[in-house]
């Protein structure tokens, strides 16, 4: 296999895992907070990052379509 | 088909006390979506489940061993299968088998399919349900009077599943080795709890749920051994070199053991909180108690104080309640389940169990809350 096509190949899979993951880092948040969810401003604030870091994993994978 | 669940951990607190402690943690889910494929531990395997050091195996049934107080330990496919096996090792079939008055219905299962005898000891009866050395002395003295001979072991339920009650293995075991009985005891509610030390309690064997208290997705449990026991339990094949006879070769081969590796870091932290959860429980028991000034109104069944999470109710309070409520018993779950409470039996009102393992403060407060409210409905 082409190095390149192996490189997209890895990008695409971790960036997958790394989606997953982060996904299970919020379902904790839900778990510790419910069930009314209200959340605490840091709690807001690890929220958002997570997502951002979700979002950005999707646009790797993206990117290699 | 749907394979969504009834109750979702994440949108309500869920009391029941099967399913408080095998609750999984985010790193725990992590790891179980890296191994969901069938035997996806058996990349590097030569042959041994128990030897796999990719992912580490091997070394962590060794870390298991320890903190378990025991020589050896494998796992199983969970508590029952563990107790099977013990009771197939030592045991022939028509010997006799002297179980605790509380013992779950999985350990008579697995006493009949060895084919074995079962004698049950007393418990002390309403309300509380004690089991005691002197019930086991007594049974194991029968047994011998009956059978002309002594049996040829014994099972202790360290915490049964009814009453949540903390049983004195170490007074237990101490009787059964005065008889010249091996004892197993069943920790599927209590390892992976609260801190367990099985050579310090004197046992001989020790069966664990991971599914149950080690916030494991299984299913997946522990069996161990001290002494000569572990050579005759983990005995291997005459004809299949290394393949262990009472674990068929391999047991757990997936993500079932994946999750109990990954949870275990925390769940030797979380053994060392044992007692901020006997307290929840009991800060629990006390407030539920409190919902009547009329004793027989909510009464907490089982030995008293409270020495585990699990906690079951008679209440009297909340059937009264419901025979007045347009929807009769199920109006209970109903109102709970109005207030992100899930884990009662629905149309159950007249007695239930609980666990409070594992709720924050917070939490906790607002599922005796919730009662309070509901309790309200009876003026």
């Amino acid at each position: 296999m082409e190095t390149d096509v192996a490189n997209r190949n890895r990008t695409r899979v971790e960036n997958t895992f790394r989606v997953i993951d982060l996904m299970e880092d919020l379902r904790d948040i839900w778990r510790q907070s419910a069930p009314l969810q209200n959340l605490t401003d840091s709690e807001k604030e690890k929220l958002k990052k997570k997502l951002e870091k979700a979002r950005k994993a999707i646009e790797k994978i993206e990117a290699t379509i | 088909m749907s394979l969504d669940r009834v109750i979702i951990d994440e949108l309500v607190l869920n009391l029941n006390p099967l399913q408080t402690a095998g609750r999984t943690s985010a790193e725990t889910r992590k790891a179980v979506t890296r191994f969901a494929d069938g035997y996806s531990v058996c990349d590097r395997c030569n042959g041994v489940l128990h030897d796999i050091e990719k992912p580490d195996i091997c070394g962590f049934v060794k870390q298991l061993a320890d903190f378990l107080g025991i020589d050896r330990a494998a796992t199983t496919m969970g508590a029952r299968e563990g107790k099977f096996a013990v009771f197939h090792s030592v045991a022939q079939p028509g010997d006799t088998v002297v179980v605790d008055g509380n013992a779950h219905y999985t350990t008579h299962v697995a006493a009949q399919r060895a084919g074995l005898n079962v004698i049950k000891t007393n418990h002390s009866g309403y309300p509380e349900y004690e089991i005691t050395p002197e019930s086991y002395a007594l049974t194991l003295d029968q047994c011998k009077t009956e059978t002309g001979k002594p049996a040829a072991i014994a099972l202790l339920t360290h915490v049964d599943g009814n009453y949540g009650n903390l049983t004195d293995a170490a007074a237990i075991a101490k009787v059964c080795h005065d008889a010249g009985v091996p004892i197993v005891l069943n920790t599927a509610y209590s390892s992976g709890r609260m801190p367990i030390n099985a050579r310090e309690l004197g046992i001989d064997f020790i069966v664990c749920s991971g599914h149950k208290s080690f916030a494991a997705c299984g299913p997946i449990g522990i069996i161990g051994a001290n002494g000569e026991w572990a050579d005759r339990l983990f005995r291997l094949s005459p004809t299949h070199q290394n393949k262990n006879i009472e674990l068929l070769g391999c047991t757990a081969r997936g993500a079932n053991i994946v999750s109990l590796i990954a949870a275990f870091p925390e769940v030797k932290k979380r053994v060392l909180r044992w007692d901020e959860e006997v307290a929840k429980a009991q800060r629990f028991t006390a407030a539920m108690e409190a919902l009547s000034d009329n004793p027989g109104d909510i009464m907490q069944i089982g030995m008293r104080p409270k020495h585990h999470d699990l906690i079951r109710l008679e209440t009297q309070l909340f059937h009264e309640i419901g025979e007045n409520h347009r929807k009769r018993g199920y109006y209970l779950s109903s109102e709970l389940g109005d207030r992100g409470i899930a884990g009662l039996k629905p149309g159950q009102t007249k007695w239930f169990k609980i666990s409070t393992y594992g709720f924050s403060d917070t939490q906790l407060d607002y599922i005796i809350n919730a009662f309070t409210e509901i309790a309200a409905l009876r003026f």
